[in-house]
């Protein structure tokens, strides 16, 4: 009867621990109400009862209860660095084409307004079309290659979205759009390969429009259209051999430039983490 | 017989309280949600629905010829994220240069053609084709649909979709290539067969209205310039290679029947 008594007292002891335990893991969503109670007696309104009563009931079992109406958004941009690095290629230019590899250092004053700078590298690539000219028309293209271009930007988010994909997970993203100034370096391709080459350092405006869609808190990926305006100088057409380049250059024409760019990026946020201000 | 009872005793009772509390374990750490769709009484805007409409469009990455276009759209939904769709297009614009081609002309426009390769602008003009009509047909993948707020007060649904099927691009030609030999522009003219692929979008106004928008590539066959590419001094149809044809499109479209259904 004595072994019986320890065995039944061990069983219970043991799952009695189990639940206990359980209890303590199980409302993960109980501390929200409690951190904000102390802020309502502040404003001398009574706490709801259900309130009350809900800290009082805990632990409380997962149920339709904890489903909110309105999710909160899954990602705060406020108060935080991004450091992104992109990819990206021209699109407007059927003789030459420039990848890209920068990177945007963003810091959000706000949730939807940001001020930042830019960076970014160019390697060109000559298309098939100019390789074509010099075959079919007898001619050799006036080219600038891009070198590199920096600019300071400031930033908004005018909308803010989430989608389903194909009805069973929920994601999050936003449209964003820049807007700066900066300088590009560009440099002539002489039409006589071993001819000298000069270079011009052009001021250039820029927008940017994009969507950004959240990863996780501290991850995102951007898809942008960026547009640099500048005007740039190119080769003579009458280029003479016996000229130097500081004569060349004086003598350069002006060309307005539409540079349009698909870019591709990551970004990555610091504090790399973030607490929601407002209750569920 | 003492020893087997209790041990027997202690198992059915932890047996007992053990169950069920397995069970309410498996239950708890399931989420009530586990099954359920992302989005309940959700608005079917595409579900067994016909889709028509109307808009304009425009060619991007040209070499010699942009093209400012009319187009028409027509679809069914077979589900929410399939359908079946025709598109096709009308060039308004068929002298639009590009700045190469002004650039081109310019340059031409100096040079004395003799017998070397360069060509007069007229010659070099006569060969280069540029787009009349095109048409596609294309089957709709629709995975992502959701809402996005416009500065806190516009909410609209959307949808984004890939695309892909035929293509059919009718060349125009100002000048009709006759001689078949030794000819050194021979502008390509007619209907070229090949691939339609790119991706849209829909924004929806209300249950009936959207707007519509999709970038293509029409992948055919084509010599833009109507000159020798493989360097045997011959404007031919060995000169042909694949070409992509990018255009952007913007239609206004009209979803029937008028009201659409909601999910349970």
């Amino acid at each position: 009867m004595t072994r019986t008594a320890i065995g039944l007292l061990t069983t219970l002891v043991s799952v009695g621990f189990g639940m206990a335990a359980q209890a303590q893991t199980e409302p993960t969503t109980a501390p929200e109400p409690a951190a904000t109670a102390p802020v309502e007696p502040a404003t001398g309104e009574p706490a709801p009862a259900a309130a009350t009563g809900e800290q009082a009931a805990a632990p409380r079992t997962k149920s339709w209860e904890d489903i909110v109406v309105v999710p909160r958004k899954a990602f705060l941009k406020g108060g935080r660095l991004e450091l992104a690095p992109f990819t990206g290629i021209t699109l407007n230019d059927v003789l030459i084409r420039h990848y890209t590899f920068g990177g945007d250092l963003n810091f959000y004053l706000t949730d939807v307004f940001s001020i930042g700078i830019e960076g970014q590298y160019f390697i060109k690539e000559r298309s098939d079309r100019e390789s074509l000219v010099g075959l079919q028309y007898n001619r050799i293209p006036t080219l600038n290659r891009y070198l590199y271009a920096a600019a300071f930007n400031f930033g908004y988010v005018p909308g803010y979205g989430k989608y389903t994909l194909f009805n069973r997970y929920i994601m999050h993203w936003d449209i964003f759009v820049n807007g700066g100034v900066g300088a590009i370096w560009s440099e002539i391709i002489p039409r006589v390969v071993g001819d000298e080459a000069f270079q011009t350092i052009s001021l250039a405006p820029d927008i940017q429009v994009g969507t950004r869609f959240f990863v996780s808190d501290w991850l995102t990926v951007s898809f942008a259209f960026r547009d640099y305006l500048f005007n740039d100088k190119f080769e003579p057409t009458d280029r003479d051999s016996s000229e130097s380049i500081d004569e060349v250059k004086a003598r350069a024409p002006g060309r307005f430039v539409n540079n349009l760019m698909f870019t591709a990026s990551l970004g990555f946020y610091l504090p790399t983490s973030f607490q929601y201000r407002t209750p569920r | 017989m003492t020893k087997g009872t209790t041990f027997l005793t202690a198992l059915a009772v932890a047996a007992g309280v053990g169950m069920p509390l397995a069970a309410r374990a498996e239950q708890e750490r399931k989420s009530p949600l586990a099954d359920a769709p992302a989005v309940r009484r959700r608005v079917e805007l595409r579900d067994k629905r016909f889709e028509i409409g109307v808009g304009g469009g425009a060619t991007m990455g040209q070499d010699f010829y942009h093209a400012v276009m009319v187009n028409g759209r027509l679809a069914f939904h077979i589900t929410d994220w399939f359908a079946l769709a025709g598109w096709g297009a009308f060039n308004l614009t068929p002298n639009f240069k590009t700045a190469f081609h002004e650039q081109l002309d310019s340059a031409l426009a100096s040079a004395m053609p003799t017998k070397e390769r360069t060509p007069s602008v007229d010659e070099a003009n006569a060969g280069m084709n540029k787009i009349g009509e095109v048409f596609a047909l294309q089957a709709e993948l629709v995975p992502f649909t959701g809402k996005f707020g416009l500065f806190s007060g516009l909410f609209m649904n959307y949808d984004f979709y890939a695309f892909g099927g035929p293509g059919f691009v009718d060349f125009k030609a100002d000048t009709a290539c006759t001689t078949p030999m030794l000819r050194r522009s021979c502008a390509v003219a007619g209907f070229k067969v090949g691939g339609n692929f790119g991706l849209g979008m829909h924004l929806f106004a209300n249950d009936y209205f959207a707007l519509n928008f999709e970038l293509r590539d029409l992948f055919v066959q084509n010599n833009a310039s109507g000159r020798d590419i493989n360097g045997d001094d011959l404007a031919d149809d060995r000169d042909l290679s694949w070409q992509s044809n990018y255009i952007l499109s913007m239609n206004l479209m009209f979803f029937l029947p008028g009201r659409a259904t909601i999910s349970p």
